[in-house]
């Protein structure tokens, strides 16, 4: 046996009883090397040492343990308790919810409840991107155009027409109206005139 | 009558509440040597322990024996051990619970002083190698079981003890005692 193995060898055998050829070698070699022999009486020397410290004097304290564990066990219990109450409470909501269809809203600086079917979301219109039209379509739709003034244009003058004969006929038929008088108080004067020629007298009632 | 720990287990899922005190008493010892070895002052030790079985009695009506009890226990206590050293406190002096049983002043003196001198070597080592020689030397467990305890391969803790020892020698060198092979 060779130094290095003696010395692998060295603390278990502090501890434990090595196989009888195993502990015999150690043995051989640690009585011929000065320095293993040292390390075997230091390793010796370490676990006396090692036993000398006292052993601690402490006892448990069953009763207080007892508590100990009883208080922990309460903490759990209502750790567990509270963390049930939340669930319930949280199912609860959901649930409420679910059925009633609530309806929270922020709407214009007022908070809105709501509750039973949901308000109808008017759809969005989406307006079509604009595409440019065909060259054609565009002159289609200015000669359209065009034709539609002409149109205005022609009926305004029409109008203007109609408006002076109307005028015109107005002015005639004033004047139509005018000589119809005329002639009617002519008549009149010429009947008095006769009237009195043939009787001498005005006709009763007649205006002087 | 002496239960085995997984009897002792069986008998307390079955509602036997004098069964876990059977093993309270049984483990509260090595449990808080454990947490003391690891590093915890006094005052953290004593509640490392009782969170230790506090935790226990917890998890105990879901405990299924997959590893030894001790395995189980351990790797809560480890898992605790952890959890404190990270807000640690202060260490508390040594003294403040190893001077019982001494008459001698001065030999009480010179135990105190080696005591904190080994406590001091042990919690210079990183945590790595300080849980696997707690463990190997004060818990008494193999490498399989600590390898449970740990979640490391034996073969990497198998070195880490090595390591641990050998950086324990060293600084320990000037303390220890004159040690004479009696079986050779």
């Amino acid at each position: 046996m060779n130094c290095e193995h003696a010395r692998a060898l060295l603390p278990e055998s502090v501890y434990v009883e090595l196989p009888v050829a195993q502990r015999d070698e150690l043995k051989q070699h640690v009585s011929q090397c000065p320095a293993c022999a040292e390390a075997w009486r230091g390793l010796h020397g370490v676990r006396q040492m090692l036993d000398s410290l006292p052993p601690p004097a402490v006892e448990v304290d069953l009763p207080l343990l007892y508590q100990e564990a009883r208080a922990l066990d309460d903490r759990r219990l209502r750790r567990w308790r509270r963390v049930a109450w939340a669930s319930a409470a949280a199912a609860g909501v959901l649930l409420t919810v679910t059925i009633l269809r609530v309806e929270v809203r922020w709407d214009q600086r007022e908070l809105a409840f709501g509750w039973g079917a949901a308000r109808p979301v008017p759809p969005v219109l989406k307006l079509p991107e604009e595409s440019p039209l065909p060259t054609t379509v565009l002159a289609d739709l200015q000669l359209v155009k065009d034709l539609i003034h002409s149109i205005v244009a022609d009926m305004d003058e029409r109008q203007q027409e109609h408006a002076a004969a109307l005028a015109n006929l107005e002015q005639r038929l004033e004047s139509i109206q005018s000589m119809s008088n005329r002639r009617s108080l002519a008549t009149q004067n010429d009947f008095r005139a006769l009237y009195t020629a043939c009787f001498g007298v005005a006709e009763k009632g007649a205006i002087p | 009558m002496d239960f085995t720990d997984q009897a002792l287990i069986r008998r307390w899922q079955h509602g036997d509440a004098a069964a876990f005190e059977a093993i309270v008493r049984r483990w509260q010892g090595p449990v808080a040597r454990f947490l003391a070895r690891y590093g915890l002052g006094a005052e953290q030790t004593a509640d490392g322990t009782q969170e230790v079985f506090l935790r226990v009695y917890r998890s105990g009506p879901s405990y299924e024996p997959r590893a030894t009890f001790s395995t189980w226990l351990f790797q809560i206590a480890l898992n605790i051990a952890r959890d404190a050293a990270r807000r640690r406190r202060p260490t508390e002096r040594l003294e403040d619970y190893d001077a019982a049983g001494d008459d001698d002043p001065s030999a009480s003196a010179m135990a105190r002083e080696s005591a904190t001198a080994v406590q001091q070597a042990l919690l210079a080592l990183p945590e790595p190698l300080r849980v696997v020689v707690v463990l190997r030397h004060y818990q008494g467990m193999n490498f399989e079981e600590m390898s449970q305890v740990c979640q490391t391969p034996a073969s990497t803790l198998k070195s880490r003890f090595a390591a641990a020892l050998e950086r324990l020698r060293v600084s320990l060198g000037t303390l220890r005692p004159d040690f004479e092979e009696s079986e050779s």
